[in-house]
C-alpha cells in the first residue's frame, strides 16, 4: 500500500468517525406523506451558491412542520462546518432569559465548545454574528412566533458564513417575508392519513381487519392532520371495538384535549382580542362563505374593516380562502373555536357569546318569548343576531334588518 | 403485529458501516485495508464474507445487514460494474437509503473517475454492453443506481493524489422533485 492510499483510509476512516458521529436529532419513526416537501427543500438547499439560503416552512399546529424540518436538518447536517437545530423557540423564548439560552445553545452546538455567558439578548447578537460570521452552517429555527426571536437568532443573513442555510418553521407567514422560499405544509391526503393512523393504531401500514370502518371514521374526523391522527391512533392503539365506538361517538361532542391543547396555541397568540372574536365568528357562523359576505357582517360587528385581520388569519392558517373567496376552516379548528364558546357555559347556550345550531337558538329566543324584551340583555341579543345570518333562511329576515339592531350599542 | 423500526434505537447487532465491493477486484489488497482500519477504531463493520457461488438475489441477512447499518461504504473499482451481484447490492443500498431518512451512501472512487460510474464510460461501458445483452430489464436499474451513487459526495483516490483532499460534489444533480410552493 502507497502512502497516498494509507492516507486516503485514514482520511475516510476520520470521514465515517464524522459521520457516525450522531449530529443528527430524532425523528419521529413513522413520517407519511412528507417526501415530496423534503425533497423540494432539499433541492433547493441544494444549490451550490455561496449565498446564505433561507427558506420557510409554515402550516397550521400539528401538520409536521417541524418532522420536515428535522429530516432535511439530517439529511444536510454532515454536509457543513457546523449545524444546530434549535427546538421550540416560542416554548423556550417564554422562560425567563429564554432567548439567551437559544443564543447559547446556537454558539455552543457550532463552535462545539462553551462559550462565555451571555449577558443580555444584544450582546448574544453581537457575539453570533462575530463566531459564525465565517462558518458555514446550518441552522434550524423551530417554531417560531414572534419577529424579535428572529433578531435575536438571525438577525441578518450576514450574520452566518457563505453557503450557510436556514431552515424557518412557523404558524406565521407574515415571518418569512424575507426568506428565499416558503413552503406550505398541507394536509395529508386519505390514503397517507389512514396510513399514518394505521402505524400508531395497529403498528402497520393498513387498519386490522375488524378496524377498517372504524379507521376510516377516524381518519375522516382527523382531516388529515398528522398531529390528530397520532393522537388517536396511540390513543386508540389496542382497545376492543366496542370502546373505539364509544371514542368516537364522543369526539364528536367533546373534543381530544392533548390535540385541542395543540391548536389552541395558534388562537392564543391571536395579538388581538378582535382578532380572537374574528376567529371565533368564522368558526361558528362563516365557514363556507364568501369573504366579501363575511366582512361586511363583521364589519358591522367591529366597526373597522376587518380586511387585515382576515389577512392575518389566514397568513396563520386559521383560516384558508380558495380563488373563489370562499372561507374554509380545518374541521379541527372549527372545533377548537366552538369548544372555546362551549366552555364559556356549558349546561346554558343561552350564556355562551354564540350560538350556532338551531335547537339551542330557538331555546334560547322561545325562552324570552319577545325578543324585543331581551334587547337589552347584551349576550342573548347578540346570540340572534348571529344566529340570523347563519340561518338567515329560516327566520326570514334581513341582514340589515340584524345589524341595525346591532347599532344600537348595548 | 410488527414492532416499528425506530431511526433512534438501532437493533442490536446492527453495523456501523456495510461495506459493498468487488471482491475479484481488491479483495486482498485495499478494501482489505480499509476494512482493518475501520475495525481498528471501533467502527462495527459488515463486509461480506461470502465468496462461494450464490444465486441473484440478495439473500435475507445481507438485506438486513444493509437495512440495519448507518452508512453504507461502496467502493467503486474498475471491474465492479462486470459483478451483477454488485449491482444488485447496489440498487439494494440504494433503495434501503432512499426509504430511510437517516442512512448515508459513501462511494469511494478507487482507480476510477466518478463519471465513469455515474455515465458508464470506460470500463463500465464494456461491462454493461456485456450484461445489456442478457439482461435487458435489470440494465435500466442498474444504470439509475450508478448514476444516483456516483452523484453522491465521497472519496475519490485520484483527487488525493493530486493533492486534494476532498471530493464533494454537494448534491445528486437531479432530484425528481416538486417544487411546492
Amino acid at each position: 500500500m502507497d502512502r497516498h492510499e494509507s492516507k486516503f483510509i485514514q482520511e475516510i476512516v476520520k470521514d465515517v468517525l464524522n459521520k457516525l458521529d450522531p449530529k443528527h436529532i430524532n425523528v419521529a419513526t413513522h413520517l407519511v406523506g412528507i417526501d415530496p416537501l423534503v425533497l423540494a427543500i432539499s433541492d433547493f438547499l441544494s444549490t451550490a451558491t455561496d449565498e446564505v439560503c433561507i427558506v420557510g416552512i409554515h402550516g397550521m399546529p400539528g401538520i409536521g412542520k417541524t418532522s420536515i424540518a428535522k429530516v432535511v436538518f439530517n439529511q444536510f447536517c454532515y454536509r457543513f462546518e457546523g449545524s444546530c437545530f434549535l427546538s421550540n423557540i416560542n416554548e423556550t423564548s417564554e422562560q425567563s432569559n429564554g432567548l439567551v439560552l437559544l443564543q447559547e445553545q446556537l454558539l455552543h452546538d457550532i463552535l462545539k465548545q462553551n462559550t462565555v455567558n451571555i449577558s443580555n439578548v444584544v450582546r448574544g447578537m453581537v457575539l453570533i454574528k462575530e463566531r459564525i460570521c465565517h462558518k458555514r452552517v446550518l441552522v434550524v429555527v423551530d417554531d417560531v412566533a414572534h419577529q424579535n426571536q428572529l433578531n435575536a437568532l438571525m438577525g441578518e443573513r450576514s450574520w452566518f458564513g457563505p453557503g450557510s442555510r436556514v431552515i424557518i418553521t412557523t404558524k406565521d407567514e407574515h415571518l418569512l417575508l424575507k426568506v428565499d422560499r416558503t413552503y406550505r405544509v398541507e394536509e395529508l391526503k386519505r390514503d397517507e392519513s389512514l396510513q399514518l393512523f394505521s402505524w400508531h393504531a395497529f403498528g402497520d401500514t393498513k387498519p386490522a381487519k375488524d378496524y377498517v370502518e372504524l379507521s376510516n371514521d377516524v381518519v375522516d374526523y382527523c382531516g388529515g392532520l398528522p398531529l390528530a391522527l397520532e393522537v388517536l391512533g396511540s390513543c386508540l392503539s389496542g382497545k376492543n371495538r366496542a370502546r373505539w365506538k364509544c371514542l368516537i361517538d364522543k369526539l364528536r361532542k367533546i373534543p381530544n384535549r392533548e390535540i385541542q391543547k395543540k391548536l389552541r396555541i395558534s388562537f392564543d397568540s391571536l395579538d388581538d382580542h378582535e382578532l380572537q372574536n374574528t376567529f371565533l365568528d368564522i368558526a361558528c357562523f362563516f365557514i363556507g362563505r364568501n369573504k366579501e359576505y363575511v366582512a361586511k357582517v363583521l364589519e358591522a360587528r367591529c366597526g373597522y374593516n376587518p380586511e387585515d385581520d382576515l389577512g392575518t388569519l389566514s397568513e396563520r392558517s386559521l383560516i384558508k380562502v380558495d380563488a373563489f373567496g370562499k372561507i374554509s376552516m380545518h374541521d379541527l379548528l372549527r372545533d377548537m373555536g366552538r369548544d372555546i364558546i362551549h366552555k364559556e357555559s356549558p349546561g346554558h347556550p343561552g350564556k355562551r357569546s354564540r350560538i350556532w345550531q338551531r335547537e339551542d337558538a330557538w331555546n334560547v329566543l322561545n325562552k324570552h318569548m319577545v325578543i324585543t324584551k331581551c334587547l337589552h340583555k347584551s349576550k342573548i341579543m347578540q346570540v340572534y343576531l348571529y344566529f340570523q345570518t347563519s340561518c338567515i333562511h329560516s327566520l326570514g329576515s334581513s341582514i340589515e334588518f340584524c345589524w341595525c339592531f346591532r347599532e344600537r350599542k348595548w | 403485529m410488527t414492532e416499528p423500526e425506530s431511526s433512534g434505537s438501532r437493533p442490536k447487532g446492527a453495523y456501523d458501516v456495510f461495506l459493498s465491493f468487488r471482491g475479484e477486484d481488491n479483495r486482498k489488497t485495499f478494501t482489505d485495508h480499509l476494512y482493518t482500519a475501520f475495525v481498528q477504531a471501533g467502527i462495527h463493520t459488515f463486509r461480506d464474507q461470502n465468496e462461494i457461488p450464490r444465486g441473484e438475489e440478495i439473500s435475507k441477512h445481507l438485506h438486513k445487514a444493509i437495512q440495519e447499518s448507518k452508512i453504507s461504504v461502496v467502493v467503486f473499482s474498475k471491474g465492479y460494474a462486470s459483478s451483477r451481484w454488485c449491482l444488485n447490492e447496489l440498487v439494494e443500498i440504494l433503495e434501503s437509503k432512499n426509504r430511510k431518512t437517516d442512512q448515508i451512501v459513501l462511494p469511494i472512487f478507487y482507480d476510477i473517475d466518478p463519471s465513469e460510474v455515474r455515465k458508464q464510460t470506460g470500463s463500465f461501458a464494456k461491462a454493461f454492453h456485456r450484461h445489456e445483452e442478457a439482461f435487458t430489464e435489470k440494465v435500466k436499474e442498474w444504470s439509475k443506481a450508478l448514476e444516483e451513487a456516483g452523484n453522491l459526495s465521497g472519496w475519490n483516490l485520484n483527487d488525493m493524489e493530486n493533492g486534494y483532499a476532498f471530493s464533494l460534489q454537494d448534491s445528486p444533480a437531479h432530484i425528481d422533485g416538486v417544487i411546492i410552493h
